[in-house]
């Protein structure tokens, strides 16, 4: 970010910064309206009116007293003196009553002097308007009466003239010096006013950036990614898009911690910026977790998205160094082109997403996958099997098979593997692999694997019921039930079906339990705890480490048919099998083959001391009311003999 | 025709002497005098009217506080622009005088505005010259409450006397 002010500033002393400003605000806006009121009511206390209407009654009272002095005993005379009268009356009620005497008790006695000058006048009524005309001594005696009131007024006037213009000047001097404080209080309101403007406007751009960048790596986001895919669409512009998911972050963020995890994140993108975007003209954004996305502007064929996802597949592939710890990932790469994939950002994102995906599946290698139609089928396909999981899970549209695991050396039953099977009313059969995946992503996993577990003790309590002697079941657990409570949803299960200790394995893959590795450990080894075996299923497909074999309490070992079907013609892979079947035997581990399809191969594999087979070669999975005549027929074990008998 | 003749005559019989009309005297005491630019008058020069007079021109009613007075009063008396119609005045500057010789200069537009009154009457009493009268020139204050300050406070003249058409 540019900003230079507030970034300056941590957070809690901007807080402080904050609230200085707004108190400076408001004190200024305060103080100034304060000695606003305070110049309004200067300028309201001079005008005075007060001194014009004293010189009218001083007048009136002088006309009044001089008329009575002119008095000639005429007729004409007294109508002047009586109008002159009701005149000097009228000017006192201006006085007494309206705002124009509002300021006169400001001089001593003014009100007072008005009262009784006015109540002198009121007495004089009788001789004005009755004796005057007959009695020419009237005229005398009413100016006797009046001439003390006239001189108290006169006196008045002078005085409230002298006090009002005191006020004027007064009054302009005190206004000068408000006024004066008045424009630094003003400064004050236009600094922080603007500094408070300035502030809101630094917050508002840094919560627009906040709101389209990650917090981690400063990184446009998924909201600014969706912004400006939305600009280019409704352009025309073509481009590609490059969906990035790290492989083996997790990994680093289970054995380093979420630290380290973060530190590699913003060393990715680091990366990602300076051998990419600055090679590329690209724009890379962080969409979260361990996802990224690199928009690859101008490109309108597959050819020349090449370089970029060659150079971003380079870049992610080198050793990172995060605190000291080298960490070895890879990406994997989902591509999309515009107008081509799509035109809108939902469209183009979705199947980014579902290039990557594919992508993943190819891993843990680094891949890249450009989307294809086929994908949306792909995707359109899992949806459909999803909604129509849960339907099958509660109709009963599942069912499982299963397929005995038998002894090399003489041939009888060992234990058999449940397998899932689904067939779709529309989809036909659909591989137990593909129903997992389905469960996983739809957060259904639990409710199948709580399923199956049921089902098969279930079926096993059935079989004994018809007092066959059973060997034990080994069932599948998919990699989320390691957060379920597993061992308390088996034991219980066991307990509920009246089944011992031994009738029910579990088969884990190693992909499963390396990605969970944790709570595998302990999950596995309290199972053993409750008597029941554990058997990695897939031994050398997935992500193996041979340190996780004795870490992990594992009782059996299947090797994966990959192996298994090539080692009579490959001898890289019958020397593999071999050293498979031995380590397993070091660790204290039961060996099983899968897949064995002919004799040789059974043959060969009896020879390396592999303890047991399952395949097509011995049976293919059977329904359930099979099993107790395919037991009989083969026979079964003395282990499982004596187990019955014990 | 000779029936439109006889009309003829009979209109210009009517309304010539309707037209130039002089104003009829008072039979009252005189309490307003108007003079200068007037188009009516009892003398050609000079429109007296008494009370009753006046009262009979168009009127109207306020009820407001003057900032002369300490409580409200209904004020009563014919609209100013009645009395300068009634006596054709001509000139756009009104001068009022009052009977202490007080006197303020109104424009017509200023009495076209706001439509002062010659109150005579207070409270349903006549207005005395102790109480202002015995006109006394209102402005619609309650209408417009600026007219209550300053200059225009001052246009309302009191103990009115002598108008004259300028």
């Amino acid at each position: 970010m540019s900003d230079s002010f507030s970034n300056r500033i941590s957070t809690p002393k901007r807080g402080v910064f904050l609230a200085l400003i707004v108190l400076i605000f408001f004190i200024s806006a305060l103080v100034s309206l304060v000695q606003l009121r305070e110049s309004i009511q200067i300028l309201e206390a001079r005008y005075g009116t007060s001194v014009w209407s004293m010189f009218q009654l001083r007048i009136e009272m002088r006309r009044f007293y001089d008329a009575l002095d002119y008095y000639h005993e005429d007729e004409h005379d007294v109508e002047r003196i009586q109008e002159r009268y009701d005149l000097l009356w009228s000017r006192f009620p201006v006085l007494l009553e309206g705002l124009d005497g509002e300021h006169l008790h400001n001089v001593e006695q003014g009100t007072l002097i008005l009262q009784n000058a006015f109540s002198e006048l009121k007495k004089q009524e009788a001789e004005v308007f009755e004796q005057l005309a007959s009695d020419p001594r009237s005229a005398q005696r009413v100016r006797d009466a009046i001439s003390p009131h006239l001189a108290a007024i006169e006196r008045l006037t002078l005085e409230n003239y002298h006090l009002n213009n005191e006020a004027f000047n007064r009054g302009d001097a005190q206004i000068a010096a408000l006024q004066q404080k008045l424009v630094i209080l003003i400064l004050g309101l236009i600094i922080s006013g603007s500094l408070l403007l300035h502030m809101v406007v630094k917050e508002n751009r840094r919560n627009r950036y906040q709101a389209l960048h990650d917090s981690l790596t400063m990184m446009p986001n998924r909201a600014y990614l969706r912004r400006e895919l939305t600009d280019l669409c409704n352009r025309r512009r073509p481009f590609a898009m490059h969906m990035i998911d790290l492989n083996g972050f997790k990994d680093v963020n289970d054995s380093l911690g979420h630290h380290t995890g973060d530190l590699l994140l913003k060393a990715v993108a680091a990366r990602l910026v300076e051998l990419v975007d600055h090679h590329h003209k690209s724009l890379t954004c962080r969409l979260g977790g361990d996802e990224f996305a690199v928009l690859q502007y101008g490109v309108a064929t597959e050819d020349e998205m090449q370089p970029v996802i060659r150079q971003i597949i380079d870049a992610l592939e080198d050793e990172f160094l995060v605190e000291g710890h080298a960490c070895y990932i890879g990406a994997s790469i989902g591509s999309v082109l515009y107008p081509e994939h799509g035109h809108d950002a939902s469209t183009l994102l979705s199947r980014v997403d579902m290039a990557m995906y594919k992508a993943k599946e190819q891993g843990p290698t680094s891949s890249a996958r450009l989307f294809q139609l086929e994908m949306d089928k792909w995707q359109q396909r899992r949806h459909q099997l999803n909604r129509d999981l849960r339907e099958a899970i509660a109709s009963g549209g599942l069912h499982i098979q299963y397929q005995p695991i038998v002894s090399l050396s003489d041939g009888s039953v060992r234990s058999l593997e449940a397998l899932l099977r689904w067939n779709h009313p529309e989809l036909g059969p659909i591989s137990p692999l593909d129903i997992i995946d389905v469960a996983e992503q739809y957060g259904v996993a639990n409710e199948l694997g709580c399923w199956i577990i049921e089902r098969v003790c279930q079926q096993y309590q059935q079989w004994l019921e018809s007092d066959t002697d059973m060997p034990p079941v080994s069932i599948n657990i998919s990699p989320s039930m390691y957060r379920l409570d597993l061992v308390d949803t088996i034991t219980q299960l066991i307990r509920k079906y009246g089944l011992s200790d031994g009738n029910i394995w579990i088969e884990v893959t190693e992909d499963t339990t390396m990605k969970v590795i944790k709570e595998a450990e302990i999950v596995l080894s309290e199972l053993k705890e409750h008597g029941v075996s554990i058997a990695l299923d897939d031994f050398g497909t997935g992500l193996s480490s041979l340190s996780h074999l004795q870490q992990l309490n594992l009782q059996a070992l299947k090797i994966d048919r990959s192996f298994v079907k090539d080692i009579i013609c490959c001898e890289t892979s019958a020397a593999l099998v071999k050293n498979i079947i031995a380590i397993g035997h070091d660790l204290g581990m039961r060996v099983v083959a899968e897949g064995i399809e002919d004799r040789d191969s059974a043959a060969l594999l009896a020879r390396y001391g592999c303890d047991y087979g399952q395949g097509y070669l011995f049976s293919r999975p059977l329904l359930p009311a099979q099993i107790p005549g395919f037991c009989r027929q083969y026979g079964l074990h003395q282990s499982v003999l004596l187990m019955r008998a014990g | 025709m000779k029936k439109f003749v006889i009309s003829l005559c009979l209109l210009l019989g009517v309304s010539l002497p309707l037209y130039a009309q002089p104003l009829p005297e008072p039979e009252g005491k005189v309490i307003l005098s108007i003079a200068g630019k007037i188009g009516k008058s009892q003398d050609g020069k000079v429109a007296r009217f008494d009370l009753s007079q006046l009262q009979q021109l168009d009127s109207k009613a306020f009820y407001f506080q003057t900032r002369w007075t300490d409580t409200a009063h209904e004020y009563h008396g014919p609209r100013l622009s009645a009395l300068l119609e009634a006596v054709d005045a001509k000139g756009d500057i009104i001068r009022m005088t009052a009977l202490n010789d007080y006197s303020v200069d109104i424009d017509r537009a200023f009495i076209q505005q706001y439509d002062p009154i010659l109150a005579w009457q207070q409270d349903g009493r006549k207005l005395s010259v102790r109480e202002k009268g015995p006109l006394w020139l209102l402005l619609p204050i309650h209408e417009f409450p600026h007219l209550n300050e300053g200059e225009s406070s001052a246009k309302m003249i009191w103990q009115l006397r002598d108008i004259e058409i300028r």
